[in-house]
């Protein structure tokens, strides 16, 4: 229980955090490239978390060493992420054109993957895709830019990453 | 004056449970061995991933690891399951994976498994954001170590092996090693020896012929399955437990737990229950700094001085309650003269019954991992290792990684932490050496 007067920048996160909360959290610390490749990897999967070690494998073997050639799964996975989230850009701009404003990132994320439910599908397909969407927005000048990139030089998306 | 006593619950996580099973990784290559490699790695335990990793992110790709076993870190999990420990004293900031690279780290692996995590398990690692001691599960570290092992191509490259030696070919810039294996030979440029440590036996002086009723920690007990992965002979008998360090106390507590009486042999005036094995002071460069700057006899004091047996502080209430209630006698401060069947005579003249003796006397690396011959190894109970390259000066190409570089890194380097270190130290050594090699 926490005393009102508590100053809540020193509390500890509780340990009930709702699961994608708490993988929001490290999704928002990804370099763009990482997060549009887990959007792009997302389809209808619900847990964000395995989404981002999936990214984490595929960033991996898109290096090729000997006995084993580079796979395009990540280039193709940031270039779908990229399609993904311009189609979701523009229903957020719509749905969602303020975030929630919290002094907490964690409260601000929990806010806004609130908020992106009533966006249904197909602009969010599953769970994790709504958890990376929100991630999306809260980092989107980042975003923006790794995608219009990852769209007009797919050779940007060569990595490494 | 405020007595800190972690409660016991934290050393109970579940096991095995399907949310946290590692993916599948294919089988260790069973074919042939190739003839060359740039870099054998041997041993695919966590200090061999830790260095296969490392090379990964270097760019050495020219690599192959051998064991004996057919999947990452076998031995020190099938050794951490047979005395039922469920957590790790390392915490999470000690881990195999690779810094600076982006990769996932233990810590975060953990969080984004959040849903698979009991309570405890999420209060620990709110314990380790906030800078605390944290401890971590079995699974949690088994999935991880996984992940790290498939991310680096460890299981593309690692041959099911056993290593009988190493042979250096000579000093000389050109020179290579042989290691000769229970498959063929193959001639690597570098050998990394990530062997990890033998359980410690017991003195000859203490049997003749090892009685049946004696055991050691790592081996199976001779009895019906009871479950949670473990075995227990008759509920209402009596187990000597010989030793002081963590592994006893694990072994102490798996017989509480199925009804029997224990008693506990041991060496020290008093057990000593502690957060680490190792003062966290050697796990920071300034505590190397100080072990380096020491001499080779201050050296060998410190870690002497550093490496005794303690036990996680969890256990206290557990044992101090089992002694308190008659369940557990405690025989402290003696030696162990003689071990016979059903008996455990001690120094004091007293001898200890029990119709199960378990000796968990710690383990302990050999200078070269017993794959390295002598004079290649040099004096001391480290032998001689160059601590820029962690290699022998004998041997510039054979590399040591593990309790084996306590020489040079201190008593750090048996840890998972200390692994990583060593590993950075080796891929400098392996790029330099490759620059001057291909000009």
């Amino acid at each position: 229980m926490v005393e009102a007067r508590t100053d809540l920048r020193f509390v500890l996160s509780d340990v009930d955090a709702d699961p994608v909360c708490e993988a929001g959290m490290i999704l928002l610390g990804l370099p763009p490239q990482l997060l549009l490749a887990g959007l792009g990897s997302c389809g209808s999967a619900a847990d964000p978390g395995r989404i981002a070690m999936t990214v984490d494998r595929l960033r991996h073997a898109s290096s090729a060493t000997p006995g084993r050639p580079a796979t395009s799964a990540m280039a193709d996975a940031i270039a779908e992420g990229a399609l993904r989230w311009r189609a979701a850009r523009a229903a957020l701009e719509i749905a969602l054109p303020v975030l929630p404003a919290s002094a907490a990132v964690r409260a601000t994320f929990a806010r806004c993957f609130e908020a992106l439910g009533d966006m249904a599908s197909p602009v969010i397909a599953g769970q994790a895709e709504r958890a990376y969407i929100a991630v999306c927005w809260m980092r989107c000048y980042d975003v923006d830019r790794c995608a219009h990139q990852a769209v007009v030089d797919t050779s940007t998306s060569e990595g490494p990453w | 004056m405020f007595t800190f006593i972690p409660e016991p619950r934290l050393l109970d996580s579940p096991r095995r449970r399907p949310g946290l099973a590692p993916r599948p990784l294919p089988a260790y290559v069973a074919g042939g061995l190739p003839a060359r490699a740039q870099v054998v790695v041997i041993g695919t335990g966590p200090a061999g991933i830790a260095v296969a990793g490392a090379l990964w992110h270097a760019g050495v790709h020219d690599l192959v690891l051998l064991d004996p076993a057919e999947r990452p870190c076998a031995r020190f999990l099938d050794r951490v399951d047979a005395i039922g420990q469920r957590v790790l004293r390392s915490p999470y900031e000690h881990h195999p994976g690779v810094e600076g690279h982006r990769d996932c780290e233990l810590l975060d692996f953990a969080r984004l498994h959040w849903a698979e995590l009991t309570q405890t398990e999420r209060g620990e690692i709110r314990m380790a954001q906030s800078g605390h001691r944290s401890v971590v599960p079995l699974d949690v570290f088994e999935a991880y170590a996984s992940h790290v092992a498939e991310i680096h191509d460890v299981p593309q490259r690692a041959w099911q092996a056993t290593v009988r030696q190493t042979m250096p070919r000579g000093p000389g810039v050109d020179d290579e090693v042989d290691v000769v294996t229970d498959r063929g030979v193959l001639t690597a440029r570098h050998v990394v020896l990530c062997l990890g440590e033998e359980r410690r036996t017991a003195p000859s002086s203490w049997w003749a012929e090892r009685p049946a009723s004696v055991r050691y920690w790592d081996e199976p007990e001779q009895a019906q399955p009871t479950g949670r992965g473990s075995t227990s002979t008759a509920s209402n008998g009596r187990t000597v437990v010989v030793g002081a360090g963590l592994t006893a106390a694990h072994v102490l507590t798996e017989a509480l737990e199925h009804g029997r009486d224990v008693a506990w042999v041991m060496r020290a005036a008093q057990e000593t229950y502690k957060c680490a094995d190792v003062d966290a002071t050697f796990f920071r460069p300034e505590g190397r700094a100080t072990f380096a700057r020491s001499t080779a006899e201050e050296r060998v004091e410190l870690t002497n001085r550093h490496r005794h047996a303690s036990v996680m502080f969890e256990f206290r209430p557990l044992l101090n309650a089992a002694e308190a209630d008659g369940r557990m006698i405690v025989h402290r401060n003696v030696d162990v003269t003689a071990v016979e069947a059903g008996r455990v005579r001690l120094s004091d003249g007293r001898s200890v019954h029990g119709d199960e003796i378990v000796l968990c006397l710690g383990t302990h690396a050999r200078p070269g991992g017993g794959v390295l011959g002598a004079e290649f190894v040099g004096p001391g109970m480290w032998g001689d290792l160059d601590p820029r390259t962690l290699a022998y000066v004998r041997a510039p190409q054979v590399h040591a990684v593990g309790a084996a570089a306590g020489g040079v890194l201190g008593p750090a380097a048996r840890n998972i932490d200390g692994h990583r270190v060593a590993a950075e130290r080796i891929v400098r050594a392996v790029r330099a050496d490759a620059a001057v090699v291909h000009g």
